[in-house]
């Protein structure tokens, strides 16, 4: 009755590993970019800003992690390799697809951010930085993954087609 | 902004993000008896162990991160329990029985008497102790409804 879980499931504790580096550098994100939300500046300017900086960076991992899947994610390796072996064998396993998608709403959410400081948006990268905190913390934090619900509810309403199906 | 705005924005969103994961944690394993009005009707006997004085009938979906470790615990009370059945679905394949049912979330699990009336049903992920005090009970007001046929 193994009807939910793919053969290759992944440690649950792998991405919210993951989550607790990342929730950590959106919240310097944030803190960063609050104390000038203004987005002034030239285009030069606002694009050299370190919140920005920081801020494409998260992206551009996210990214990876869409792209890639969770287990290539830089985190993911890190984690396999470094963190795993020094833990107990996992209660239970999980499919990859879920966290994966969780990244691309990740990269979604904080893309949004750097194109609104681009166009000099004024709190557009710190509202963006801190609706993805909050999404990281709670995974990280209390193993609540909002990106693999909203997976979830789309295979549901076969919005989205599962790949192993 | 001066940095002690910052810090104390910064400190606003981790209460607020804390205040969320708290309440969704709460929410977990949340116990429910129906009414004894309520309009639920019965589970079908196909899918429960008619042979077992109760089964712990777990509704799965697809890609449900908790549902693999309700599996063990739900596995594990069974086994420590005579009597106690564990059985799976998948809302996927039982649509109809998970609207008629108002099963709204996955896993839920219900618990079943041999007869398919619902005693209990558990929102989301729980433990093996709150499943294990809701099956004592189960037991036991079956128990006192069997007493009572006696007298």
């Amino acid at each position: 009755m193994n009807t939910s879980s793919s053969p290759q499931g992944i440690d649950p504790r792998g991405p919210r590993f993951g989550a607790g580096i990342t929730s950590v550098a959106l919240l310097v994100t944030v803190g960063l970019g609050l104390s000038d939300p203004s987005a002034g500046g030239t285009l030069a300017q606002r694009a050299g800003e370190p919140a920005f900086v920081l801020l494409a960076v998260l992206s551009a991992l996210f990214a990876w992690g869409a792209l890639a899947g969770i287990r290539k994610h830089p985190y993911g390796l890190l984690f396999s390799r470094l963190v795993k072996p020094r833990l107990a064998p996992p209660a239970f396993v999980e499919p990859p697809e879920p966290p994966t998608f969780a990244q691309l709403v990740g990269f979604l959410v904080s893309i949004t951010g750097v194109v609104l400081h681009l166009a000099g948006i004024p709190y557009g990268l710190v509202i963006a930085s801190s609706a993805a905190f909050i999404a990281s913390f709670l995974n990280a934090v209390f193993g609540l993954c909002l990106g693999c619900e909203l997976y979830a509810i789309l295979i549901r309403a076969k919005i989205i087609r599962s790949r192993s199906a | 902004m001066d940095s002690l705005a910052v810090s104390l924005l910064l400190l606003a969103l981790v209460f607020v993000a804390s205040l969320a994961g708290l309440w969704w944690k709460g929410s977990q394993g949340r116990v429910t008896r129906p009414a004894p009005n309520a309009l639920l009707p019965d589970v079908p006997l196909d899918l429960i162990d008619t042979t077992a004085t109760l089964t712990l009938l777990q509704f799965s979906g697809p890609y449900c991160s908790y549902c693999a470790a309700m599996r063990v615990i739900l596995g594990q009370v069974s086994a420590d329990n005579p009597g106690i059945s564990h059985r799976e679905i998948d809302i996927i394949d039982y649509p109809e029985l998970t609207k008629e049912l108002r099963v709204s979330q996955t896993p839920t699990t219900l618990l079943v008497t041999s007869t398919g009336h619902i005693h209990s049903r558990i929102r989301g992920a729980s433990n093996a102790t709150s499943v294990g005090h809701e099956v004592a009970h189960a037991l036991k007001s079956r128990k006192a409804q069997s007493d009572e046929y006696l007298i």
